[in-house]
This record gives structure tokens, C-alpha cells and sequence, in this order.
């Protein structure tokens, strides 16, 4: 496994590398998972608890570009802060709310293919512009770029509208 | 109907949150307006929610993958129940081998005192029986003929009892077999005649007359007797680690280090003079408070009588 200095961390998360992800996952797992059994979580609870929390900070650091975070002390603090919502509620029926619909329009996403998925994630989770998205998937320009993410876009909606039984326009 | 590309493009930024200012509240003047445009906005804003939510989902899945998390075999509370018990072990054990008392308390309160306590006394066990064992075949055949020799005294005696303790035949505990190793040991006591063998019969005679006189004339005479010297002695026969061979006397009571065989000891009282035979050989022995060694004496220093 690749190890990173805390300087690169940052870094690595913005330019979209997944690698330092996993990295950060088996470096802060150990301790996520005494803390959350400290708690009072069950133990096979903990495993989802990190990961969607470490997925949570990961995509808004990516989003926000920030540069100059302790990424130890913002993941924690956000750790905390799932710990106390969960606490608040029930811990035991541990469950991501999400809209059903929106639960489905996800399930869609996986339909497509990996080209197109990746250029929705940029475009929508990363939210990226058309000239990055074409510096990432080496478009030779940015209209195609654009051209290429609306196309995966109009696809997807085709495929949710039909799923969900939204009548076409 | 469909809508149009420039208003697919107004949704998406309106979605990634680029639209604003004066654009802003055209769209929303729109949306309220136009249902078919809002009802696309609408249908846009799940979509993206969607990819968002995919996005999160693959990210999750790779964090997962990456952790290879499997349910622990003993459980959380059990692990906490040995760790608690493990360390009470320990705590019970450091308190009985420290101790909040002395060294010798602690240490023979301790488990591991105890055991170390219980191999010394073997070892020492072991090297008593591997170096002693002709000493103690001896001594037990000593005691053995003393009680034999003392029988028979008992019964060709004028009355004078002849008293004899027994060896340390206790079976010993194991912190006196450690002081029985480093320490002088008694090995018998017996009471011993003195066979008088006076060469100047007469003076006896004379000395006899002289104290029926003083005996007479005192307490009024205020006249010095003459003690007169004792029959028997108690004679206590030990054996020393360091092989310390001498005596001590005083009165009637001799101390005798060094001596093997005790039933070989044999006094006499010649001239006032008490010699001691043992083995063959002939010592003279004086009043002393401290331990002297034996002198033996030559052939030419041996009274006649005793010879």
C-alpha cells in the first residue's frame, strides 16, 4: 500500500485519487472503530458507519478544493458529529435516509457504462467544469467535453423516467 | 413536448448551483409559470441526487473493500471480561510478591517465595543426605550405645542416675534443617563417672579428716571448706559445620566438641587432675569458660595410674 505525508493527502483528494482513499481508510479505521465502540456501537455496525462518514469528508474536500485543513482533526470532527446524529436518533435501525426515488435514480447510475458514469461523477459529485472535465478525460476540447456529459445525461434520464414511470415528454 | 437544449443546460447549472442575480429569478419566475419546465427541474434535481448518491455508494464500496473488515471470533465484551480478569491476576500477584510489609513477610507470603522456599529445602535436603550420611549412621549408633552404656550403669550404680537425652531425632521442619546446617548440633548428652585413680591414697584419708574437722567447727570457725570434687560429669558431646574439635568445663558439666564417638570417652580424676581418654589417647582437661582445644598428652605425661 502506498503511503502518503500529510501534505500530499490533501493534495491527492482534490486531483480525484482514489488510492488515498483506501490509505485513509486502513490508517483511521482502527481508531474510528474504538470510537465507535466506545459509544456503544456494535461492532459490525462500525465498517459502514466509517466508511460513509471518510466517503462524506472525501467528496466535500473534493468539492471544496480546501487546501489548508488537518485532514486527522475535519475527519474526526465529522466522525463526532455522525456519532452524536446517530445517537440522537436510533442507533440500533442504524439507516441512511434517502428518498426512494432518489434511491433508484442511483441504482440507474450503475445501468451505464463506466465512461459515462465517471464523467456524470465528475461533472455532478465533483462538480467539475467542462474544461477540467476535459483536462481528466482528455476531450480535445471542452464543448466535446460538454456535448459527451450531456449525452451520458440524457441516457441516464431515459433510463430513470422509464424506471420510475415518468411519462415521457 | 420536450424541452430545449439551451433549457437543459439552465437546469444543469441551475443544479451545480451557477445560476444567480437577475438569471436566478427569471428561472424562478419560470418554474412557478411554466409547470412541463418545472416538472423537468424536478425530474433533473433526483437525477443528480442519484449520481451524487452513486458516487458516495462506489466510494463507500472501495472504503470497504479496502478495510477487509470480518466479524471478530470472541466478542467485544468477553475480550473486556479476560483483559479485566488478566489484569486482577496480575494485580493479585504483584500484591502478594511486593507486599505493603517487610522483605522476610513478603517474601514468605509470597507464591513464588513459597516455591522457591520449597526447592532450596529440597537442594538442601539432598546435599545433606549426599554429605552426611556416614555422620548420621555414627550418631545414631552412638546414641544407640550410649542408651546401652547407660543401662548398665543404671544398674551396677550406687544410687546416681545416669541421665542421657536423645539425639535430635525429631524429624525436622524444613526452616530448622536450614538452621541445623549452619549451627553447632548437640548430639548427645550422657552423665559420666569419673573413676578416681589418686596415687596418694593416705592424702585422701588426710583430706577426709580435714573436712569432718571444718564441717565441725564451722559456721562458728568461719574456716574455708574444701569443695569436694565432683563424681560424675554431665557431659554434652556436639559436633560443629566448621569441624571444631575442643571443651569447655566448669563444675561438673563438660562441653566436648568433635568427639565421634562419645561411648569411647572415658574420665579420671588423678592428683585433682581430670583426664579424659578417648580413642587411645589421654587430654587433659582444665576449668574453662571458653572453648580450648585438647592437649593431648605425650606417653611420658600420662599418669601411671591411668596408663
Amino acid at each position: 500500500m502506498k503511503r502518503f505525508a500529510k501534505r500530499e493527502i490533501l493534495s491527492e483528494i482534490n486531483n480525484g485519487n482514489e488510492e488515498v482513499l483506501v490509505y485513509l481508510a486502513r490508517k483511521y479505521f482502527s481508531t474510528a472503530r474504538r470510537l465507535l465502540r466506545i459509544r456503544g456501537f456494535r461492532d459490525e455496525q462500525t465498517p459502514k458507519i466509517f466508511s460513509a462518514v471518510l466517503a462524506a469528508v472525501y467528496a466535500d474536500l473534493r468539492q471544496q478544493k480546501k487546501e489548508h485543513i488537518d485532514f486527522e482533526a475535519y475527519f474526526l470532527s465529522a466522525l463526532n458529529k455522525e456519532i452524536e446524529t446517530l445517537k440522537e436518533g436510533n442507533k440500533n435501525s442504524f439507516k441512511f435516509k434517502v428518498h426512494q426515488s432518489t434511491e433508484v435514480a442511483s441504482q440507474c447510475v450503475s445501468i451505464l457504462d463506466e465512461q459515462a458514469q465517471a464523467l456524470l461523477f465528475a461533472r455532478v459529485a465533483e462538480q467539475l467544469s467542462f474544461e477540467q472535465i476535459k483536462d481528466r478525460f482528455q476531450f480535445s476540447n471542452a464543448v466535446i467535453a460538454e456535448y459527451e456529459v450531456q449525452k451520458a445525461l440524457s441516457q441516464l434520464t431515459g433510463i430513470v423516467k422509464l424506471r420510475m414511470n415518468i411519462a415521457q415528454n | 413536448m420536450g424541452i430545449s437544449l439551451e433549457d437543459k443546460h439552465l437546469i444543469d447549472r441551475y443544479l451545480q448551483g451557477e445560476v444567480s442575480g437577475i438569471e436566478m429569478e427569471n428561472f424562478s419566475r419560470r418554474l412557478e409559470a411554466d409547470a412541463i419546465f418545472k416538472h423537468e427541474v424536478e425530474v433533473q434535481q433526483i437525477i443528480y441526487s442519484g449520481i451524487q448518491k452513486a458516487s458516495k455508494d462506489k466510494l463507500q464500496n472501495l472504503i470497504i473493500d479496502s478495510l477487509d473488515y470480518r466479524k471478530p471470533r470472541v466478542p467485544f465484551a468477553l475480550k473486556m471480561i479476560i483483559t479485566f480478569l488478566a489484569v486482577t491476576g496480575v494485580g493479585i500477584t504483584l500484591w502478594f510478591y511486593v507486599g505493603n510489609e517487610g522483605a522476610k513477610d513478603s517474601q514468605a507470603r509470597s507464591w513464588f517465595a513459597f516455591l522457591k522456599s520449597k526447592k532450596n529445602t529440597e537442594e538442601v535436603k539432598q546435599e545433606i543426605q549426599k554429605q552426611k550420611p556416614e555422620t548420621r549412621q555414627k550418631i545414631a549408633a552412638n546414641s544407640d550405645s550410649l542408651v546401652q552404656q547407660n543401662q548398665v550403669v543404671q544398674k551396677g550404680d550406687t544410687g546416681e542416675k545416669a541421665n542421657m537425652t536423645e539425639p535430635d531425632s525429631v524429624a525436622p521442619s524444613i526452616a530448622e534443617e536450614e538452621i541445623i546446617v549452619k549451627q553447632d548440633q548437640l548430639l548427645v548428652s550422657a552423665n559420666i563417672l569419673i573413676e578416681n585413680k589418686d596415687e596418694e591414697k593416705d592424702t585422701e584419708k588426710n583430706k577426709t579428716l580435714t573436712d569432718e574437722a571444718v564441717q565441725l567447727l564451722n559456721p562458728g570457725a568461719d574456716l574455708p571448706e574444701v569443695e569436694k570434687p565432683a563424681a560424675s560429669y554431665q557431659v554434652e558431646f556436639w559436633v560443629s559445620p566448621i569441624n571444631y574439635k575442643g571443651y569447655k568445663m566448669s563444675k561438673n558439666k563438660l562441653i566436648l566438641f568433635g568427639i565421634d564417638e562419645p561411648e569411647a570417652v572415658k574420665l579420671y580424676r588423678v592428683n585433682n587432675g581430670l583426664f579424659m581418654s578417648y580413642l587411645k589417647e589421654y587430654y587433659h582437661l582444665n576449668d574453662s569458660f571458653d572453648f580450648v582445644s585438647y592437649q593431648k598428652l605425650k606417653d611420658s605425661e600420662i599418669p601411671l595410674a591411668i596408663r
